[in-house]
């Protein structure tokens, strides 16, 4: 009688029911299936740490930057919201890197879960969206200087580039219009992240998570909670410790010193750096000597991104019984790291060669992948070398099936 | 022709070399989990394994399923099979692969005939 009148059965808490307690999860899923719910926790405190900045910002070119050292001199806990926001930009795309990283390794972007990957690009862009126009609004030289950088890559585009240029602006450079309309679009641009997120974890519940071994799960699952509710939270825990290293001994360590000078639109820095969750990125965009060479190489990036699920041919998604691809993805892994060394290296030689390298070396990959699946199909099915796949008649394998000629 | 045999013989042991290399990889990680190679294909991923999963005798598909049940539950412990066991195994032993071939043979004449086979038609 009881678990009839259960308030987890009704109508709407049935639903949280079904998504959050009574789920079926895979067994055998390992840490690194932790940092989808982390990075949900990372997008929270952004929200509501971005929420209280806001009362106290100033979004008008002579009152920005004062506005800032207000909140960290002046509003009580201001100093805490404002590392908390700044450094909680770099925890949230360290956790959706690692996340990334994990669904490249165990295969978790192929069939049936192509919407879920696709979802996590489009959340990935928005994410690289939000990040830049909120770099802006602290208005420091590296703020206004990187806005007027990567604003005008739009003017390479043929025939309309400059106008898109003087639209995004509000104007004819960088100044009072864009800081606005940047402080309204990175308020709106997170909630746009939000329901990203809960039709990526729709398209998730469809067909349920992958695991390690990348093989069908349906006969070994057990409840999200309080299995996975447990796990998530040590590794939330883990990263609050990790976080909080970061806000209070090290607040300033992964941002650039230049942008505690106010943003002067005529003094340009010596070197023009964007954060480091952009460098590889930034990379390969002057990796092309070509201005929309450059645009087209970052475009490039996100669709290969996007295009992934769709150019796999490997029937095995686990890169534990993938030894060639799990080779490439180590690979890309450094070079992704490259990538990023590369992008805060003044563009002179070595840095352009190593830096032309590396994003060859980033392409290769995704161009690889159609081939590799069925390469590594030919290398198994090679009844040459293994005696366990020499011919076999058909009939033993039917000898008691129902088998029907259609 | 003679050319292309002539690169053919040159290249064959490179190719065995090869996949001999790359079996004994794939067939150590298999066997540390109990599982055989036609296991990793999941009948999510493509709607032919699941048919060509349908085909099999029960007592082949209940074997799969107990592999993947063993394999998972390892996988959750982080621990292997047992060593004497792993010896004993069979990774590269097929049950899927013909089945499976069929189905796809079948999809292929059904595509040239320009009928859909029932699992793959859409609702009117």
């Amino acid at each position: 009688m009881a678990r009839r009148l259960s308030i987890l059965k009704q109508p709407i808490f049935s639903t949280f029911n079904n998504h959050l307690i009574d789920y079926p999860t895979p067994s055998n899923i390992s840490y690194w299936w932790s940092f989808g719910s982390l990075a949900g926790l990372c997008l929270f405190i952004q929200i509501i740490t971005g929420v209280f900045l806001a009362m106290h910002y100033t979004p008008h070119v002579d009152l920005a930057f004062l506005s800032v050292e207000h909140i960290m001199r002046d509003v009580k806990g201001g100093w805490l919201l404002r590392y908390m926001h700044a450094n909680g930009a770099s925890m949230f795309f360290i956790v959706v890197y690692l996340h990334i990283f994990r669904g490249l390794y165990y295969g978790s972007y192929s069939s049936p879960r192509e919407l879920v990957w696709c979802l996590g690009v489009v959340i990935l862009l928005l994410m690289i969206i939000t990040a830049f126009i909120g770099y802006v609004l602290p208005w420091g030289q590296m703020s206004f200087w990187g806005a007027t950088v990567i604003t005008s890559l739009a003017s390479a585009i043929p025939v309309v580039g400059d106008t898109i240029v003087t639209w995004l602006w509000g104007g004819f450079s960088v100044d009072n219009a864009t800081l606005n309309r940047f402080f309204s679009l990175h308020y709106l641009l997170p909630f746009i992240i939000s329901a990203a997120v809960i039709i990526h974890l729709a398209a998730l519940h469809q067909y349920g998570s992958n695991n390690p071994l990348g093989i069908n799960s349906s006969v070994d699952k057990i409840a999200f909670y309080p299995y996975m509710y447990v796990k998530d939270l040590v590794c939330w825990v883990a990263f609050a410790i990790f976080f909080s290293i970061f806000i209070f001994y090290a607040p300033n360590v992964l941002g650039h010193p230049d942008n505690y000078i106010p943003a002067n639109p005529m003094s340009t820095p010596a070197h023009i750096v964007p954060e480091w969750y952009f460098l590889p990125v930034y990379a390969i965009l002057r990796s092309i000597p070509n201005k929309l060479g450059g645009v087209a190489a970052i475009g490039l990036v996100f669709v290969s991104l996007f295009a992934l699920p769709f150019i796999n041919t490997s029937y095995v998604r686990s890169s534990s019984f993938r030894p060639i691809h799990q080779k490439l993805f180590w690979l890309l892994l450094a070079d992704c790291l490259l990538l990023g060394w590369i992008g805060c290296q003044p563009v002179e030689a070595p840095y352009v060669t190593i830096g032309q390298i590396a994003s060859v070396g980033f392409f290769f990959y995704f161009a690889i992948t159609p081939i590799l699946g069925e390469l590594e199909a030919r290398l198994i099915q090679n009844s040459n070398v293994c005696e366990d796949l020499s011919p076999r008649k058909l009939s033993h394998i039917f000898k008691n099936s129902i088998y029907v000629v259609k | 022709m003679a050319a292309k045999q002539a690169l053919q013989k040159a290249f064959d042991p490179i190719w065995n070399w090869a996949s001999r290399r790359y079996q004994a990889a794939v067939a150590k990680e298999l066997k540390k989990y109990g599982l055989r190679y036609d296991d990793l294909y999941d009948d999510l991923y493509d709607l032919d394994i699941k048919e060509a999963l349908s085909r099999l005798p029960q007592e082949e598909v209940d074997l799969r399923n107990q592999r993947l049940k063993r394999a998972m539950d390892y996988s959750m412990k982080h621990q292997y099979l047992p060593k004497e066991l792993q010896a004993k195994q069979t990774p590269y032993e097929p049950y899927l692969q013909d089945a499976l071939q069929l189905v796809k043979e079948e999809r292929r004449e059904h595509a040239e005939l320009g009928s859909d086979l029932p699992y793959t038609r859409s609702l009117p």
